[in-house]
C-alpha cells in the first residue's frame, strides 16, 4: 500500500508537469508568433518555451513505466514481478533518444534520432492500441477494461504528439529565417500557420489527458 | 456508478486539475522571471517577459482561490466538514467574489485603484489565513470542526501557502518602482541590485509554496490516519 501511494503521487506529479507546464508552452508560443515583438525578444521567448517544454517531453515518456508500476500494484498489469525493470530500461532508452534528437535537432544525427523516436512512438501506438482493444474483446492482457481504456487514451495522446511534431516542422526553419533576415510577411505567415495547425492536436491531447485522469480517479467497472 | 460517486469523481478531477495548473503553471512563471530579471536582455524584452509571466501567473493565482471551495466541497462529500448545504454555497459565492477581485487587481489599469483593490485582497488573505489556521489547530486539539486530522493538515498547509503569498507580496514591494526606473532610465547597478535582491527572496517563498503543495498533495493521496 505504501509503495502504491508513492507511485500514485508520482503519477499525479507527472500529470502536473505535463498538462500544467503545457499551459506555459502554449501561451508563450502564441507570443512568439506576434510580429510586433522584436526578434531578440522572440528568441528569448523560444528559449523559455524550450525549457518549459522539456518537462512534458520527459514526463510523457516516463508516464508509461509509472503507469505499469501502478497497474502492477493493483494486480492488473501483464508486466510484473521480476519483469518490472524492463519498461524502465525501455523508457530510459527512449528518453535518451528523444532527448538527443531534440538537443541536436539541427544536425543530420539529430534528424536520424528524431526519425527513430517517431518510429518508437508509432510502434507504441500500434502495440498499445492492439493490447487495449484485445482487452475489451478477450479480457487480456490488461486486468480491467478501465485500464485498457486509459492505455487507449495514451495511444491516442501519442498520435496527437506525432501530429504536433509533423505539423510543427516548418516552424524551425522559418524561425531561423526570422533571426537571419528579420521579419517578412512570408516568414510571419509560416510561423503563424505552424502554431495554428498545432492547436487542434494540442487541445485534443489536453482533453484526452483529462479523460485519462478521470478514468484513473473513478476506475469504473465496465 | 451512483450519483454520489459520479459527482465525487468530478470534484476530485477538478481538485487534481487545480493542482496541475497551480504547480505546473508556476514552472513557466518561475523560469520566465529569470529572463525578466536578467540585464543580459534588453529592456523591451524584459517588459514583454514581465507581461507574459504576469499572465501565466494568473493560473496559480486563480487555482489557489478556487482550491478552497473545491476542497471544502470534497470534504463535505466525505462528511468531514461542517460547511455543507447553504453554508457551502456561501463559501462558493465568497470565493467567486474573491476570484473576481484577484482578476480585477490583475486587469486594473489605474495604479491608485489597483493599489486599493490589492490592499483589500491582502486583508482578505489575512482573514482566510487566520480562520483556516484556527480551524485546523482546533481540529488537532478537539476534533472539531474537521472530521480527520489529515484534512486539518491540508487546511493548515493551505493557510501556510496563503501566508507565503502574503510574504511574496510584501517582499516584492520595492520591485515595481525598480522595474519602472529600469524602463524610464535604463539599467543601473542600483536598480539591478534591487531587482536581484527582491527576486532572490521571493524565489525562496515560491519554493516554500511548492514544498507545501507537494506535502498537501501527498496528504490528499495517502489520507493517513493521524
Amino acid at each position: 500500500m505504501e509503495m502504491q501511494g508513492i507511485w500514485a503521487f508520482i503519477h499525479v506529479m507527472f500529470l502536473v508537469y505535463w498538462l500544467g507546464a503545457d499551459l506555459g508552452v502554449f501561451y508563450v508560443a502564441y507570443q512568439i508568433i506576434k510580429p510586433e515583438h522584436s526578434p531578440e525578444a522572440r528568441a528569448t521567448l523560444l528559449k523559455v518555451l524550450g525549457f518549459i517544454d522539456g518537462f512534458p517531453r520527459a514526463v510523457s515518456i516516463f508516464m508509461l513505466p509509472v503507469g505499469i508500476q501502478l497497474a502492477d500494484g493493483l494486480g492488473l498489469s501483464p508486466v510484473s514481478g521480476g519483469m518490472l525493470w524492463l519498461p524502465w530500461i525501455a523508457a530510459l532508452i527512449w528518453f535518451a533518444i528523444a532527448y538527443s534528437a531534440n538537443a541536436r535537432r539541427t544536425t543530420p544525427r539529430g534528424k536520424q534520432l528524431a526519425k527513430l523516436d517517431l518510429a518508437i512512438r508509432a510502434a507504441l501506438v500500434l502495440g498499445l492500441g492492439v493490447f487495449s482493444i484485445a482487452t475489451f474483446v478477450s479480457g487480456g492482457p490488461f486486468g480491467a477494461n478501465w485500464l485498457a481504456l486509459k492505455v487507449l487514451c495514451f495511444a491516442l495522446i501519442l498520435i496527437c504528439g506525432i501530429g504536433i511534431r509533423l505539423t510543427f516542422i516548418p516552424f524551425g526553419p522559418a524561425f531561423g529565417r526570422l533571426m537571419a533576415e528579420g521579419s517578412t510577411p512570408e516568414v510571419e505567415a509560416t510561423l503563424k500557420r505552424a502554431v495554428d495547425r498545432v492547436v487542434p492536436f494540442v487541445l485534443a491531447l489536453w482533453f484526452l489527458l483529462g479523460v485519462a485522469a478521470l478514468i484513473g480517479i473513478s476506475q469504473p467497472d465496465f | 456508478m451512483s450519483a454520489f460517486d459520479y459527482w465525487h469523481t468530478i470534484w476530485i478531477l477538478v481538485h487534481v486539475l487545480l493542482f496541475v495548473y497551480w504547480l505546473g503553471g508556476d514552472l513557466g512563471v518561475f523560469y520566465g522571471s529569470r529572463f525578466r530579471n536578467s540585464n543580459a536582455q534588453d529592456v523591451p524584452t524584459r517588459q514583454l517577459i514581465g507581461k507574459i509571466t504576469g499572465a501565466v501567473d494568473m493560473a496559480p493565482r486563480t487555482t489557489l482561490v478556487l482550491m478552497m471551495p473545491v476542497g471544502l466541497t470534497l470534504a463535505a462529500d466525505l462528511d468531514l466538514s461542517p460547511v455543507t448545504g447553504w453554508w457551502l454555497g456561501l463559501v462558493w459565492i465568497a470565493s467567486l467574489a474573491w476570484l473576481w477581485l484577484v482578476w480585477r487587481v490583475h486587469l486594473e489599469a489605474s495604479p491608485e485603484r489597483k493599489k486599493r483593490l490589492a490592499g483589500f485582497d491582502m486583508r482578505l488573505r489575512w482573514l482566510v489565513l487566520v480562520v483556516l489556521t484556527v480551524s485546523a489547530l482546533s481540529t488537532f486539539i478537539s476534533g472539531e470542526p474537521f472530521g480527520e486530522n489529515w484534512l486539518a493538515v491540508k487546511v493548515l498547509l493551505y493557510a501556510a501557502m496563503i501566508g507565503c503569498g502574503i510574504m511574496i507580496r510584501i517582499t516584492i514591494k520595492p520591485y515595481g518602482a525598480a522595474f519602472q526606473s529600469l524602463v524610464d532610465n535604463g539599467s543601473t547597478p542600483e536598480t539591478e541590485a534591487t531587482i536581484q535582491a527582491v527576486a532572490k527572496v521571493s524565489r525562496r517563498w515560491v519554493k516554500t509554496i511548492w514544498a507545501l503543495l507537494l506535502v498537501a498533495a501527498w496528504f490528499g493521496i495517502a489520507q493517513p490516519n493521524i
